[in-house]
């Protein structure tokens, strides 16, 4: 590795030494080689593009599935002190979109949808300026044997074609062998790809599940954890509701800087949120799944489920935000027995049924733009060429396929073994570390106070500094533009 | 958009619904206009741009279901109830009323409030050495707007000092609780509210929350073009002939003019070589919004017969301007 990379690493991303695996990643893009890069999240997966790009100029092209993970590309640039970066997408005019492709070649990083990026002027542009990097994102929702795949990923190999980029770099948290290989064939890089994967594993964060009967006994759960848990973190909820209303009580009952966060935010809102949670100035975030996915926050310390998703992808992504930093950090789940109930349903939603794809195939225009999830993915399919009966066929066996990751999921839920092996065995990796204090409770944790203290994380009393700076910002205009201006 | 937000338009006489609707987008047409002149809400034109259409009614059914408004005679036409002027009276210190404002005069003022915001941030994290910040927008024009900006005034002699110079200014000439509010939602070094913390402390609704800086933005546009030398940063930024237009067209205006100077309607869309359809339009645009229109002029040498759509049109504009009343 030569030393300009470790300068850049150190200038630009205040890191003394790579992540396992980041450094091969960027040789090889370096080298002008295609990689497949296969990293969980929280491995720093942004710095593996990130970093080439500062170093060889040029214009490096994203592609992402979700305009919230480009907002969070962007946002997450932005706080670095990035500002040559821009997210095309459809929540702009078409004003805006010429302007911003006229003013292209000043910037560095280009997010972009593969819809958008298909579009005849998008290609012309980009062809014009040319293509340094092309990354593919959460690039297993190219393939239609994945629970996540859009078809719009489709028409990448074409486009791919078209752009002729000096080298492309897959990115993907989760992808069995079959989903590799489907990677590589549909993108038409076959050939000359560098694979590189790495172990799921994150050795600091303990894996702690508690049992709890009902609703009532989590909320009084985690009024009995929260003032003794390391801070900051997160806690996940599975209603926009619930977050809203456990980030009230914990603010007001214990004290605690908190936020909720949830996808109807206002986009003001989101980034304040997220500004704060960045200068310590919050020290608990509810959420709903909708956060964090770009989020770089290095030292969180722990990841607690008051609902726990419905498969090991999710999970494994969420429990990722805390202990980024390498410290000692804790996953704690919440289990209640209502809960198989809330997962199932969730299984269904936003996958369109037999009835509404039988109307949808009727007249497919109507339902264009609907904003309706369900209807929107039967747009995707008609418009890549798919009839009735194969998307019928498809969404059933994804729904099996959902229906088998929630079983297997629940097995590692109700565990009375190692939980990490359980894990790791389910992304085909083994553990390095025989089961220890340190690993995981085997079981439901009876007392979750006392594996605190066991793995360092437990604190006598939160302190209080910093908690009043936000119940003191100033609310009158003279003292506003005091503390902004002067 | 809350209950009260679509009370407010609403009064004990019938009126067509989606006119308020197209109204508060902004759908600068004769009926629109008419209808939004004839129930006192003109000065609203353009203030809710993003407001959708399903969001509205679905408003609409919620003020049906409590029994607030009943339908009127004519087909989707509605009206206050008993009830719903109880609960308008109740709601009372949720409305908030413009002193400046004039959407028809404005209709970007959003995107005008967005472009003053982000410039405060910008000036107050450049203030505070800060690079490392998300921009208050994600409006890419409006971005560039401001950056462009930056780079004129940047050297300027004690930057930030000369801002709050400006903003003083402008916020002290508006009511304290005005002005505090809308200095709540600047953005800036170690700064911010949520959108939930602001309405937690104001019993102003979404949408008041939204005309009060309107109102402020109209205030500072009026000081920008009046008294330039006082702002020279904010006038760069908010170049008052970009932001605010003349109420009339222009086209209607050209027609206004050659009207005064006395010449007929067949006359003038001769001469502008325009459809006699297109000038009665211009005329009816014209009766409508300005004040001082001397309706006996139009009699005096129009020849169309009393029964015709814009001799109707005409009368029903004279006898609202006959008795205007404050909202
Ligand atoms: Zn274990």
């Amino acid at each position: 590795m030569n030393a300009q990379i470790e300068t850049v690493l150190k200038s630009k991303f205040g890191y003394d030494h790579f992540r396992p695996g980041q450094a091969q990643i960027i040789q090889g893009v370096l080298d002008q080689q295609n990689v497949l890069g296969i990293l969980p999240t929280g491995s720093g997966k942004s710095l593996c593009y990130q970093l080439p790009t500062y170093i060889q100029g040029g214009l490096t092209v994203v592609v992402s599935p979700l305009i919230s993970l480009m907002q969070d590309q962007v946002i997450q640039l932005n706080l670095q002190g990035e500002k040559r970066v821009i997210s095309l997408n459809s929540t702009l005019n078409m004003v805006e979109q010429q302007a911003i492709l006229s003013n292209l070649s000043h910037y560095l990083f280009l997010l972009i949808a593969p819809e958008t990026l298909g579009r005849r002027d998008v290609l012309t542009r980009l062809q014009q300026i040319g293509v340094q990097l092309l990354v593919i994102d959460e690039a297993h929702c190219i393939s239609q044997w994945g629970v996540d795949f859009r078809p719009s990923y489709l028409q990448l190999g074409t486009i791919r074609a078209k752009l002729r980029p000096k080298s492309t770099l897959m990115l993907t948290a989760t992808a069995t062998q079959r989903v590799q290989q489907d990677i590589l064939e549909k993108l038409g890089v076959s050939a000359t790809t560098q694979k590189v994967t790495f172990s799921v594993d994150r050795p600091n964060i303990f894996l702690d599940v508690l049992q709890c009967p009902d609703d009532q006994a989590k909320v009084a759960q985690l009024k009995e954890l929260l003032p003794h848990l390391a801070l900051p973190g997160i806690i996940y909820f599975g209603s926009r509701k619930k977050a809203q209303a456990m980030a009230q009580i914990i603010q007001q009952d214990l004290g605690i800087s908190a936020a909720y966060y949830h996808g109807a935010l206002a986009t003001k809102d989101r980034y304040l949120i997220q500004q704060r949670f960045m200068a310590h100035q919050l020290q608990v975030i509810c959420a709903t799944n909708a956060f964090g996915m770009g989020i770089n926050k290095k030292d969180i310390r722990f990841v607690i489920h008051y609902h726990l998703p419905t498969n090991f992808e999710s999970y494994l992504q969420e429990i990722g935000r805390a202990g980024r930093d390498g410290q000692q950090s804790i996953a704690i789940g919440f289990n209640s027995p209502d809960d198989y109930q809330r997962q199932l349903a969730l299984l269904h939603m936003g996958l369109p049924d037999d009835t509404m794809i039988k109307l949808f195939y009727q007249q497919p225009k109507k339902f264009a733009n609907t904003g309706d999830t369900a209807f929107d993915l039967l747009w995707a399919y008609q418009q890549n060429g798919f009839d009735q009966q194969q998307v019928q066929k498809l969404l059933q066996h994804k729904l099996i396929e959902k229906q088998q990751e929630l079983t297997a999921f629940n097995q590692f839920i109700q565990s009375q073994g190692c939980r990490r092996q359980l894990l790791l065995a389910h992304f085909g990796n083994e553990l390095t570390h025989p089961h220890d204090e340190q690993c995981c409770y085997r079981g439901f944790d009876p007392k979750p106070l006392v594996r605190l203290k066991q793995i360092g994380l437990y604190v006598n009393q939160q302190p209080i500094a910093d908690q009043q700076v936000l119940a003191t910002q100033p609310r009158k205009w003279q003292q506003i533009l005091r503390h902004i201006l002067e | 958009m809350e209950a009260i937000d679509l009370i407010r338009f609403f009064s004990d006489q019938p009126q067509r619904y989606k006119a308020i609707y197209y109204g508060l987008v902004g759908k600068k047409t004769i009926s629109n206009l008419l209808a939004a002149k004839k129930n006192n809400y003109l000065v609203y034109f353009h203030s809710w741009p993003r407001l959708s259409l399903t969001t509205f009614q679905k408003c609409l059914q919620g003020l049906l279901r409590a029994d607030f408004v009943a339908a009127g005679e004519v087909a989707d036409s509605f009206y206050l109830t008993a009830a719903g002027q109880h609960y308008r009276q109740a709601q009372q210190p949720a409305i908030f009323i413009p002193s400046y404002y004039q959407g028809l005069c404005i209709p970007q003022g959003q995107q005008g409030i967005e472009l003053l915001y982000l410039a405060i941030q910008v000036i107050s994290e450049y203030h505070h050495g800060q690079k490392h910040y998300i921009p208050g927008t994600t409006n890419y024009l409006l971005q560039q707007r401001v950056r462009q900006w930056f780079q004129q005034v940047k050297h300027y002699p004690q930057l930030s000092q000369q801002l709050v110079q400006e903003l003083t200014r402008w916020l002290t000439a508006l009511p304290a609780d005005q002005a505090d509010f809308v200095a709540q939602n600047f953005q800036g070094y170690q700064f911010g509210f949520q959108q939930s913390e602001l309405a937690d402390k104001t019993p102003l609704s979404g949408y008041s929350q939204q005309l009060v800086q309107l109102d402020a933005l109209a205030l500072l546009l009026q000081y920008l073009a009046q008294q330039p030398q006082a702002f020279p940063l904010l006038g760069q930024l908010l170049i008052p002939d970009q932001w605010v237009q003349p109420i009339l067209s222009y086209s209607a205006n050209l027609t206004y003019q050659a009207f005064m100077a006395g010449q007929s309607l067949k006359q003038i869309g001769y001469k502008r070589r325009l459809k006699d359809s297109t000038i009665r339009e211009h005329i009816l645009e014209v009766a409508l919004l300005m004040p001082g229109f001397d309706f006996e002029q139009l009699k005096q040498q129009d020849d169309l017969p009393p029964t015709d759509y814009f001799n109707i049109r005409v009368a029903e504009i004279q006898e609202m301007s006959g008795h205007e009343r404050p909202n």
